[in-house]
């Protein structure tokens, strides 16, 4: 897999794999059974007539694939463009996409009891597409579910993370 | 529609029969049959033209207008077998079918009929439909 | 059975469905031709091999339902292939029922209890009824009528309905034997007799009665007569048939006799070498003989196809590269001209791979005409009219991918016809007409295009009628001089086909324009003429393939995209005097003294263009239907051969563009939906 931090040991530990990537420094996961893989990007041709966040298409080994721009559907700060900046390809419900991604950091287990359900949020935001926090090597790492990440309406994702670390306390046990 | 009235004998289609309601002429000295297979006939749409023996019949009708002929067997003043003979020395009368009303124990005045040249034949007693039946399957 | 695992079972039905819904295609065919040619022995029994088979298999892997419902038809199929059945249009609607029914069945086999299908208790019923009643056999009836007959009133026509209203007539033989000679004849005596082979399921009774008043001095014969069995039984067969012997006893003879081999070794009249290598050969002539009987066709994986497909147009795109860099080579001597030499070889060989694989895509449209037969005959019924559909051209060949995507249109097109289209049989018959109408579905190829038309001899389009209504519906301006044919092509506008009360305008029209539009997105073009009183002609122009066109590349600011060659009609730049602005029309660009509208691209698709003015650009004009119109785009890049790809599931259906192909450098460039362009940017104006 592309991208993987030098150093890194792998551990053996039971629990799901989950590709973790970067979108402004800030770390966030997706189920790797999802991912199909991770390739750098390519010259993106543009489609007519589609929101923003949608780059485009690109050419995946003869087939064409629809990429988004992850970070500017989440509202975020489209800050400068990274060396790193590389495709997540995942399969999902519609179909192949492309999610673009400042870079991707490593492919890791998750034990589940590392992983909690986000706290509640007074503000009322749509957080659905979060499935949960986890916890690796004292790190926070946003867990988000795919199928609603791509869903049609742009999700605001900016803050989340700063407030969950804010907000969180040393992870016990949910209770029961 | 029943007429004791023969027509006329110019050949032509009676008054108010169309051209393709058949026309029955029914044989016969006894008027309770006459009347029971003019019931009969009329029921399945044909027309029924009565005589009250075979003179008669000979006498008023010509068979271009007829297009079957129903007659009883024993008749006083004209034998049926008589009738049948008489009926097919007629030009227009040699093809028209002719079905004879019989007793069962009547075999072999039937044989005598049917050489005379009766097509069919019935059987008394019989109900309106066996007779429909016999005519059906000697006219259209 | 129970004890495999579920994803073994899967598979095992997985098998089961494919073999079966083969078999059961088969089945259905079978059935509709067996309609119209009743007496044809090798199809009753290719039908009922197609039942026996999936009885067998259904059977041997616990699908009692579908077994038993299959049993139940091979009965009566078998019934029929042994003459003690007539394959009668109720039974065969019964039939064709039942095979509904074992679609369904195999469909979802994860379930497949007989309570699922509330149809199945009746079905089965009913065909154990069919199977119940008294079996036809066959009669042989001598007749020797009196000479008599005539001039006793009998009419020998009334004698041969009463026979067909009992059974059919299989043959009648006219015996000449007591004809006199010509000067003898006595026109009003009957000199013939016959003998009569009749098929009932009455018995003898029933068929002298028929005969009761025409029987001569000589009284009918009536003979039964047993069904012609196709090979001639064997001796000890027979023996048992009459009673001679017992099947024991045939059974014990037989094992007691020797076999051939044996008694000639025992003659001394050949080895034993001999007969094993004779055998030998026999085995072999077997297994030759088995090898030819397999198909030859084999069955191959879709996706295969479409990974070969991929591979192929790859190799397309590299072959524009090279070419790419050949022209772009100056002349260096030795290795570029020695490259140009060979490398058209190289492209031949291509090209001619790139067809053979299309061609492996390719079904003839039989796949679904056949449908249809079925389709026409249960609308008719339904409708209660008489329909007969006549099929030519269905071994011609089409895209898969296009027969899929046309099949929905071609249904409503020859719904439409149906319903709207044929007269009922009183109005055909007032009209002149015969009762029964013709739909026929007729496919050729021209060229590299495949037609298909659908012709009906029923009403026709009420062409004033569409006028009017596309006036008040705002389509059309003007009432001028428009066409007949531009009239037709009217309907399939939106609004106007999709009035309820447009039935009984047009008698077409419902869904037209989606017809139109799925036609039209195969870069197929749709083409209706009309008769009043006679009837109608669709007629449906597709490409020959899906996959590949000729692409004509253009660039909009920094963006390159693909306009189908089969659409341009030239290319120019306008002098800055030849383009106006009229009135509501908008922008014109005036060529050759045709005004035609012009459409500015990169507003179309908001790109910041290179060139603003038209007069700086280039125009490229397409044509569409019987106008032409003026593309805008920065410039012309070249002609090439592209490869068409999907956009990818996952992107939402966007406007104005058809799918994608990628270029020689490996970006993917965007192809133009030409028809779609137009019409979201002009209303048909006259």
């Amino acid at each position: 897999m592309a991208g993987k931090l030098p150093g890194s040991a792998e551990q053996v530990i039971e629990g799901r794999q989950y590709v973790t990537f970067y979108l402004n420094n800030e770390e966030y996961a997706f189920d790797a059974l999802t991912v199909q893989e991770i390739i750098e990007l390519s010259p993106v041709t543009k489609v007519p007539h589609l929101p923003a966040f949608f780059k485009g298409v690109i050419n995946l080994r003869g087939f064409i694939i629809p990429v988004i721009e992850l970070k500017q559907k989440f509202g975020m700060q489209p800050e400068k463009d990274y060396k790193h900046t590389c495709v997540i390809v995942t399969e999902f419900s519609r179909g192949v996409m492309g999610l673009i991604v400042d870079a991707v950091s490593d492919v890791l287990r998750i034990p589940e009891e590392s992983v909690t359900p986000l706290p509640p949020f007074g503000t009322g935001m749509d957080v659905s597409f979060i499935r949960g926090m986890g916890k690796i090597d004292g790190r926070l790492v946003l867990i988000l579910d795919i199928d609603k990440v791509i869903a049609e309406e742009p999700s605001t994702i900016s803050g989340i993370a700063k407030e969950v670390a804010f907000d969180s306390q040393p992870l016990s046990q949910t209770p029961g | 529609m029943i007429r004791e009235e023969s027509a006329r004998g110019d050949g032509a289609l009676l008054h108010g029969a169309s051209p393709m309601t058949k026309n029955i002429l029914i044989v016969d000295d006894s008027p309770s049959m006459r009347q029971l297979v003019s019931f009969a006939v009329k029921g399945a749409g044909y027309e029924a033209i009565l005589a009250v023996n075979g003179n008669d019949a000979l006498s008023k009708l010509t068979c271009s207008e007829v297009d079957i002929v129903i007659t009883a067997l024993n008749m006083r003043e004209m034998d049926g077998v008589e009738f049948i003979k008489q009926l097919r020395t007629r030009p227009f009368c040699r093809f028209t079918p002719i079905v004879m009303l019989i007793k069962e124990s009547q075999e072999s005045k039937r044989q005598e009929g049917k050489r005379a040249g009766a097509s069919g034949w019935i059987v008394k007693p019989f109900t309106p439909e066996q007779l429909i039946t016999v005519i059906a399957k000697l006219i259209r | 059975m129970e004890n495999l695992s579920s994803q073994d079972r899967a598979k095992l039905y997985a098998v089961f469905s494919d073999e079966a819904m083969e078999r059961i295609a088969e089945l259905e065919t079978g059935l509709l031709q067996l309609e119209r040619f009743p007496h044809d022995n090798e199809l009753l029994n290719t039908i009922f091999r197609a039942a026996h088979t999936i009885k067998g298999s259904s059977g041997s892997i616990g699908l009692g339902a579908i077994s038993h419902c299959t049993h139940a038809m091979e009965g009566i199929l078998d019934r029929m292939r042994q003459n003690r059945l007539t394959p009668e249009k109720k039974t065969i609607t019964i039939l064709l029922k039942a095979v509904d029914l074992v679609k369904e069945m195999v469909a979802s086999l994860s379930s497949g209890n007989p309570s699922d299908f509330p149809q199945y208790g009746e079905l089965i019923k009913a065909m154990e009824h069919i199977q119940q009643r008294p079996q036809e056999r066959q009669y042989k009836i001598i007749f020797s009528p009196d000479q008599d007959l005539f001039t006793r009133g009998i009419d020998l026509q009334f004698i041969i309905r009463d026979l067909r209203g009992i059974g059919e007539i299989l043959d009648i033989k006219a015996y000449t034997d007591a004809v006199p000679p010509l000067s003898e004849i006595n026109p009003e005596k009957l000199y013939l007799r016959w003998d009569i082979l009749l098929r009932t399921d009455r018995d003898s009774d029933v068929i002298r009665e028929v005969f009761e008043f025409a029987n001569g001095e000589d009284e009918i014969t009536i003979i039964p007569v047993e069904a012609q069995k196709s090979a001639i039984p064997y001796l000890g067969q027979m023996l048992i048939d009459e009673g001679v012997i017992k099947a024991e006893d045939l059974d014990e003879a037989l094992k007691s006799q020797r076999r051939l081999g044996e008694i000639l070794v025992n003659q001394g009249k050949v080895t034993e070498k001999d007969i094993e290598r004779v055998i030998e050969r026999q085995n072999d002539r077997k297994i030759t003989s088995f090898r030819h009987s397999v198909s030859s066709t084999i069955r191959v994986d879709l996706k295969k196809l479409d990974h070969l497909v991929n591979s192929v147009g790859e190799m397309v795109i590299i072959h524009s590269m090279i070419q790419q860099i050949l022209q772009g080579r100056g002349a260096d001597g030795g290795v570029s001209e020695q490259l140009n030499s060979v490398f058209p070889h190289l492209q031949r060989i291509g090209r001619d791979i790139q067809e053979s694989t299309m061609s492996l895509l390719m079904l003839p449209v039989r796949e679904i005409f056949q449908r249809f037969t079925r389709l026409v005959r249960e609308l008719a019924d339904i409708k209660h009219k008489n329909v007969q559909l006549i099929l030519s051209g269905e071994e011609t060949q089409l895209d898969k991918g296009v027969l899929e995507k046309i099949t929905d249109s071609l249904i409503h097109l020859i719904r439409n016809a149906v319903d709207h289209g044929i007269e009922d049989p009183e109005e055909r018959v007032s009209k002149g007409k015969p009762p029964y109408g013709t739909i026929s579905l007729n496919s050729y190829q021209v060229g590299d295009s495949v037609y298909i038309e659908v012709e009906d001899d029923g009403r026709g389009l009420n062409k004033k009628k569409i006028l009017e209504r596309a006036l008040s519906e705002g389509h059309v301006t003007g009432m001028s001089d428009l066409t007949d044919e531009q009239i037709c092509n009217l309907i399939v506008l939106p609004g106007l086909s999709t009035a309820e009360k447009i039935t009984d305008i047009s008698g077409r029209g419902v869904g037209m324009d989606v017809v139109k539009k799925n036609i039209e997105s195969l870069n197929g073009k749709v083409q209706i003429r009309t008769k009043p009183g006679a009837g109608t002609n669709i007629s449906i122009k597709l490409p020959l393939t899906l996959a590949i066109l000729d692409g004509l590349t253009v660039s909009i600011g920094d963006e390159v995209f693909v306009i189908p060659v089969s659409s341009v009609v030239e290319s120019l730049r306008p002098g800055r005097d030849d383009v106006r602005t009229i009135g509501e029309k908008g922008e014109v660009i005036s060529i050759r003294g045709e005004y035609i509208p012009l459409i500015r691209l990169y507003d179309l698709l908001s790109i910041p263009p290179r060139k603003r003015d038209p007069w700086e650009a280039l125009i490229v004009v397409v044509q569409h239907g019987k106008n032409r119109y003026g593309i805008q785009v920065d410039g012309l890049l070249g002609q090439q051969q592209v490869v068409i790809k999907n956009l990818g599931a996952a992107l939402p259906k966007v406007r104005d563009v058809a799918s994608g192909t990628i270029l020689g450098d490996g970006k993917v460039a965007l192809v133009l939906d030409v028809p779609g362009i137009i019409e979201n940017t002009m209303t048909i104006t006259v």
